[in-house]
Parts: C-alpha cells; sequence; structure tokens
C-alpha cells in the first residue's frame, strides 16, 4: 500500500459525508457504510472517529489533537441506483487497499454521483417490459400481458410527474395503483377480453418493495433497530399505499356493475 | 417456462435497478431465474413457505459467490434475485378479498403473504450471519501472527 498524504479535517470530513450519503442513497447496508467510512479514515490515517448512520442521516466525527470536529448530513430521498453501489464500493476498496490521494478519490467520487442514469426514454421502456414480464410469469395472456404494458407505462408517467413535484411516498403509490388498473379496466370497456388481475399482479410488481423486505432483516441482524424499524415502516407505508390505490378502482367497478362488498 | 420469463422479468429489474455493466446484468437475471427453478422444485416435495425460505438462502449464497467473482457487492445480486420470490401476487388477492367482503380468505391470504415475505427476509439474513461469522474468523486469524 503506497503512503499517502494525510488531508485536512475539513476536506476530510467532507469527502466522508459525500461518499456516506452517496452510498445510503444507493441502497447500501447500513452497518457496511459505517465500516466503509472508518477504513476510509484509517486509511487517511484518522485513527480517533466515530461514524453513525441512519437511511435519514449521517454524521462523521474526527477527534485530532484534543480537537473535536464533526459534520453531519441529513439524506433525503432513496434513488437505488446499483450502478453507483458498485463504483464506490470499488473506489473504498482502492482507498483502503491501495491508497489513493484524496483529491484523486474526490475526484472519482464526484464523477460518480454527477453520472447519468438511463435515458428518460429507456426507463418507460423497461417499466412496460417488467409488467409485459411478469404478467406472462403470473400466466397471464399474450392480451393480458400487452395490456401490462400501458399500465407499466402508467405508472412511470405517475411516478416521476409526482417525484418532480416532490409528494410523499404514500401518496405515489396511491396514485400509481390508481392509475395501473386504468389500462386494463379499459380494455374491458372495449371489449377485450383481458383479465384485470393477470394484468395488475404483473405491473404490480413495479411498486412492490422487494428491495426494503430483504434489507429490513439484514439490519436487525446487525443490531441497527432503529434502521430496521424505520424501513418497516417504509415498506409498510408502500404496501399500504398499493392496496389502497388497488382497491380505488376495483371497488368502484364492483359498483358499477351491482355487486357488494365492504367498500 | 416460468423459468424463462423469471429470467426476463429480473433482467428488467436489474435495468430499473440501473446496473449497467453487462455481466453483472446477466449475472443478477440468472439469479432470478435460478432461485425461481429452486423454488419450483422445492414446492413439488414442501410448502411454499419451506420452497421460498430455501430458494432465498440459495439465491443469497449464490450473490455472495458471484460477488466474490465479479468484485461487486453482494446486494445487487441478491436484491434482483429475491425478486420472481416477492408475494406481489398474494398482497393483490388479500387487497380483492377484503374489498369482496370475503374476511375469511382475506385473513387467510394476508397471513399468507407475510410468511412468505417473513420467510424470504429470514433465508437472507441467515446468509449474511454466517458470511459475517465468516469474515469476522478471517480478521482474527489474520490478527493472530
Amino acid at each position: 500500500m503506497k503512503e499517502v498524504q494525510k488531508p485536512s479535517i475539513d476536506d476530510m470530513l467532507r469527502f466522508c459525508c459525500d461518499i456516506g450519503r452517496s452510498l445510503i442513497k444507493n441502497a447500501a447496508e447500513i452497518n457496511r457504510v459505517e465500516e466503509t467510512l472508518t477504513l476510509i479514515l484509517r486509511a487517511y490515517g484518522f485513527q480517533n472517529t466515530d461514524v453513525f448512520a441512519i437511511p435519514a442521516y449521517l454524521t462523521v466525527d474526527i477527534e485530532e489533537n484534543g480537537h473535536i470536529n464533526s459534520k453531519f448530513v441529513r439524506i433525503k430521498h432513496a434513488i437505488n441506483n446499483m450502478n453507483k453501489l458498485y463504483k464506490l464500493n470499488e473506489l473504498s476498496h482502492r482507498i483502503c487497499s491501495d491508497g489513493l490521494e484524496l483529491s484523486e478519490a474526490s475526484r472519482i467520487l464526484y464523477d460518480v454521483i454527477n453520472e447519468k442514469a438511463y435515458p428518460t426514454a429507456f426507463s418507460y421502456f423497461i417499466y412496460g417490459f417488467i409488467a409485459f414480464f411478469f404478467t406472462a410469469f403470473w400466466k397471464g395472456s399474450l392480451l393480458d400481458c400487452t395490456v401490462a404494458i400501458f399500465s407499466g407505462l402508467m405508472i412511470k408517467a405517475v411516478y416521476s410527474f409526482l417525484a418532480k413535484h416532490k409528494t410523499n411516498l404514500f401518496f405515489n403509490n396511491v396514485c400509481s395503483g390508481v392509475m395501473l388498473c386504468l389500462p386494463p379496466a379499459l380494455a374491458n370497456a372495449l371489449g377485450l377480453a383481458c383479465s384485470m388481475d393477470n394484468v395488475i399482479i404483473g405491473s404490480i410488481m413495479l411498486l412492490v418493495p422487494g428491495l426494503g423486505i430483504t434489507n429490513v432483516m439484514r439490519d436487525v441482524l446487525s443490531e441497527d433497530f432503529v434502521t430496521a424499524v424505520s424501513k418497516l415502516a417504509e415498506v409498510l407505508i408502500v404496501a399500504l399505499g398499493i392496496a389502497i390505490g388497488i382497491s380505488l378502482p376495483i371497488a368502484a367497478l364492483n359498483a358499477l356493475q351491482g355487486l357488494g362488498g365492504v367498500l | 417456462m416460468t423459468i424463462v420469463y423469471a429470467f426476463f422479468a429480473s433482467l428488467g429489474f436489474a435495468l430499473l435497478f440501473e446496473i449497467k455493466d453487462y455481466r453483472l446484468v446477466i449475472v443478477s437475471a440468472l439469479e432470478g431465474a435460478i432461485g425461481w427453478a429452486c423454488y419450483l422444485a422445492l414446492s413439488r416435495c414442501c410448502s411454499s413457505y419451506i420452497a421460498v425460505f430455501f430458494a432465498t438462502i440459495t439465491i443469497s449464497a449464490l450473490a455472495e459467490v458471484f460477488a466474490r467473482l465479479l468484485k461487486s457487492p453482494a446486494t445487487l445480486f441478491l436484491v434482483v434475485g429475491i425478486i420472481p420470490l416477492v408475494p406481489g401476487a398474494d398482497i393483490y388477492y388479500t387487497m380483492r378479498h377484503l374489498i369482496a367482503g370475503n374476511m375469511g380468505a382475506f385473513g387467510q391470504s394476508m397471513l399468507k403473504t407475510m410468511i412468505v415475505a417473513g420467510a424470504i427476509a429470514v433465508g437472507c439474513s441467515i446468509v449474511t450471519a454466517v458470511m459475517r461469522i465468516h469474515r469476522s474468523m478471517k480478521r482474527m486469524r489474520k490478527a493472530k501472527p
């Protein structure tokens, strides 16, 4: 390992907070984030440090020559970009095992942070693609799958519109739930015999928080209970939002057709 | 045939999570297909909860292996791999029964959803725990001499 110059504390704190924030936003495990930051700080020669993170908050503390320095960042809006997670992981490995000057590391970090996501048109395509194959996966007919493409596009359109106006997670999921029922209902109204159940099941997968479910238990295992509880709350709120969103149009359709029910 | 669909659905999710390296995309989509194949094979001989549980263990273990082979975080494969096992259909039927006012079936499918979600969570946490023990043992061995 190459000897690296010890950076100033301000630069170090800024770098740690930025890489930590980026890791948390992109679905890294919380205890891995804390561990990584501690290792990075050690690689730059800071021994007396403390790091604390929860999904919404990160603080880094360095004690050096009797002075206490700390910085915190507030973290909002997970983006779940696995490509960035992959590259940040690579960067932290390089820092810890090869030794990398902080200026060079920062340059790489900001390149990764500013990296462009897939173009919008392509992400619309992906939403349609996933809805199509999931409907096929749950044994939908070809017609169901085709209608599901439109449901997928609908979800993406609603989601990106609402994200632009910064509405909350619960409302986003309710709206997407309502809107994804529109294409199959419309197809039925036009006289196409598509199964509403199959289309909804296929496109609902785009909203279901599979990522959250897996992460909650892993956080419990690493004894980050605050993180686990806050993620569990997120999962439940999303699930509730989807359920309410979908139930509204179905209940309305049932009422139109004269079928009863509790709603 | 559903295994092929599971592959493509997972492939879509790999792209949705913005994985860009094509090797990682293919491998994580394969994870999804393998997980679903495991589930299908196991659900012939035991209950679907047990099948989900062991399929998740397989996926997580493979994710750790691939993470080492391709030098990338295991989360990446795990997240995509479990997607076909996530009980999306059960969530929907739970809702459906509630709307129909069919409370018995509602309770049943809600419990089913929760058990499947729990099985997934416990499955991958077991592998994470084993990996943690492995890592800590390695660190101790390194520190000793």
